[in-house]
């Protein structure tokens, strides 16, 4: 009877009719739209060209245009495409976030803009991090973008099918959301799970912070799934294209390795020295992963042959560290406080990496010259390895730290 | 018909390396992204002529950047064959009518002289005289053949 996944329950409403995976849909309703700064200029040269036609934009309240990629301006052009940005923003009433309001995907659970059933669609291949509340969520381009602005739908829509992935049990102290993630996707690695859902299930995962559930759902794109997704509305007899149980007990942290994020090992196969160490990121920013990095920072001091950038992921975060006193342990300890936003994750600017630089990094991507150089490498861990790992200046056990 | 060299490529083309970050906000022209198609791997990839891309399994992953299309169209890229898409990529490139033909590529070499029918559907090897029929959503199609999503919101908007 009517068993669905979570996706097509979500479209089902949307469509006020009952849909299943395989279906096409030529316009699919959108509640919430998020534009970043990176994006924002291209599809304004877009908009000019339909502008004439008259578009009647789709709930302005409902369209975010968050100022978090590249800001504070590092360059005259990029100050000047902010400025363009601002501006479209305030002719279409849109709602603005300014720079260093914080990461565009911890900004929007956090203030409450997106709701569970909802559909978010953003300009930013890690929208898919706000299905850790249930939202179905996921990264489009800019013409797409354009279209939901202009209509408020996407246009074609292929109700996706859903792969189940069960966690059960608990994770040891030192091992987190991160480290999950990162085996679930060496694990996934090679199948057939493009452009499915990834409905992550199972007591580990629905026993989650938000905090832990936006780590395991912002990753999902890295391996080219359409999205991920957590509901305790969920129907688990439905029809899912696979199924896959890990069992977490035994899991050690994980370190992904160069040059993708699907590399990941347990860390006791990687041994390298760094020399710069990251901790912030959509993926990992929040208050629980610099609450973690505060516990191992607190007794000790960042390697003298090591940088580490911490970058909290919003305003909000960065008045809660610097309320409970974690703030003052980051300096102590040596790090580098760099105002919300994506930073060096993005590449662009705010410590971005040299030609001989090792990093660890708390963020999603090791592509090839992702964080600056092309000659640079990079180590995806969890929040607690960086940390570890910059205080001993190679890549490091946090349970080998941790108080 | 759309004809061309194939430039072979590996497994998981993410979209860093057909663009990276640094040239994304160097312009308001999609034309200036081709300067800097797959920068730090492919040398002066944007003189090679008439190209159709052929790659492995997964192209296209990471970064939604539409600029990677941009980039690919402007650097004479005829289309693309690979194993299999990242979806958003795949999306961005019928939004903006670059074909992505999905076919098994592994026996396609360097440099074979590649055509492709778009109304039949099939890609022939003209170096190994070999052929490929493939499939496109009835969604693609009408983006190909009209050029873009761009001008099928023109036209609703029109109504």
């Amino acid at each position: 009877m009517n068993m669905k996944t979570v996706a097509e329950g979500i479209v089902s409403q949307h469509m006020k009719t009952p849909v299943k995976a395989g279906q096409e849909i030529e316009e699919l309703p959108i509640d919430k739209l998020l534009i970043n700064d990176v994006a924002a200029v291209q599809l304004i040269e877009l908009y000019k060209t339909v502008e004439d036609l008259n578009p009647k934009p789709f709930d302005p309240s409902s369209v975010f245009v968050v100022l978090d990629h590249v800001t504070p301006p590092p360059d005259p052009v990029i100050a000047e495409n902010l400025s363009i940005t601002k501006q479209f923003a305030k002719a279409l009433n849109l709602r603005l976030f300014k720079e260093g309001e914080g990461i565009e995907h911890v900004l929007l659970t956090e203030n409450n803009l997106i709701n569970p059933h909802e559909i978010l669609l953003g300009t930013d291949s890690h929208t898919c991090t706000n299905g850790a509340i249930g939202c179905f969520a996921f990264g489009i381009g800019i013409t797409d973008a354009l279209f939901v602005l202009c209509t408020g739908t996407f246009y074609n829509f292929t109700v996706p099918e859903t792969i189940l992935i069960k966690c059960t049990g608990s994770m040891k102290k030192g091992v987190y959301a991160k480290d999950l993630i990162l085996c679930i996707l060496s694990q996934l690695n090679q199948r057939n799970v493009l452009d499915k859902v990834l409905q992550f299930t199972g007591n580990t995962i629905h026993t989650m912070s938000l905090d832990e559930k936006s780590t395991i759902c912002n990753m999902a794109t890295e391996i080219s799934a359409k999205t991920g997704i957590i509901s305790l509305k969920e129907d688990l007899s439905a029809e899912y294209a696979d199924h896959y149980t890990f069992p977490v007990d035994d899991l050690t942290p994980y370190v992904a390795v160069p040059h993708s994020p699907l590399n990941g090992k347990p860390i006791s196969e990687v041994n390298t020295e760094i020399t710069k160490a990251f901790l912030g990121s959509c993926t990992n920013s929040r208050l629980t992963d610099l609450q973690i990095a505060a516990q191992i920072l607190e007794n000790n001091k960042v390697n003298n042959s090591v940088d580490l950038y911490i970058v909290p992921g919003s305003r909000r975060i960065f008045e809660q560290i610097t309320q409970t006193g974690i703030l003052a342990t980051f300096l102590r300890a040596g790090a580098v406080i760099l105002p919300p936003n994506c930073a060096a994750c993005f590449g662009r600017h705010m410590g971005v990496l040299g030609p001989h630089d090792i990093c660890i990094s708390s963020g999603n991507r090791n592509y090839i010259g992702r964080m600056g150089s092309e000659k640079a490498k990079v180590y995806l861990a969890s929040p607690a390895t960086v940390a570890a790992s910059a205080v001993t200046g190679k890549i490091t056990d946090p349970r080998e730290v941790l108080p | 018909m759309i004809e061309g060299r194939a430039l072979t490529l590996e497994d998981n083309i993410d979209t860093d390396t057909i663009i990276p970050t640094f040239a994304l906000q160097l312009s308001r022209d999609p034309k200036t992204f081709a300067e800097y198609a797959f920068y730090h791997t492919i040398p002066d990839f944007k003189k090679i002529p008439q190209k159709i891309l052929v790659a492995g399994r997964n192209f296209g992953c990471g970064s939604s950047r539409e600029e990677a299309v941009f980039a690919l169209i402007h650097a004479d890229v005829k289309a693309v064959l690979a194993q299999s898409f990242a979806p958003i990529f795949k999306r961005n490139a019928f939004n903006n009518a670059l074909l992505c033909i999905k076919i098994d590529t592994s026996s396609i070499a360097e440099d074979n002289h590649l055509r492709i029918d778009p109304s039949q559907k099939i890609v022939y090897n003209e170096t190994q005289k070999t052929s490929y029929n493939f499939e496109l959503s009835a969604a693609e199609e009408t983006l190909f053949r009209e050029g873009g999503l761009l001008n099928l919101l023109k036209r609703r908007l029109k109504k």
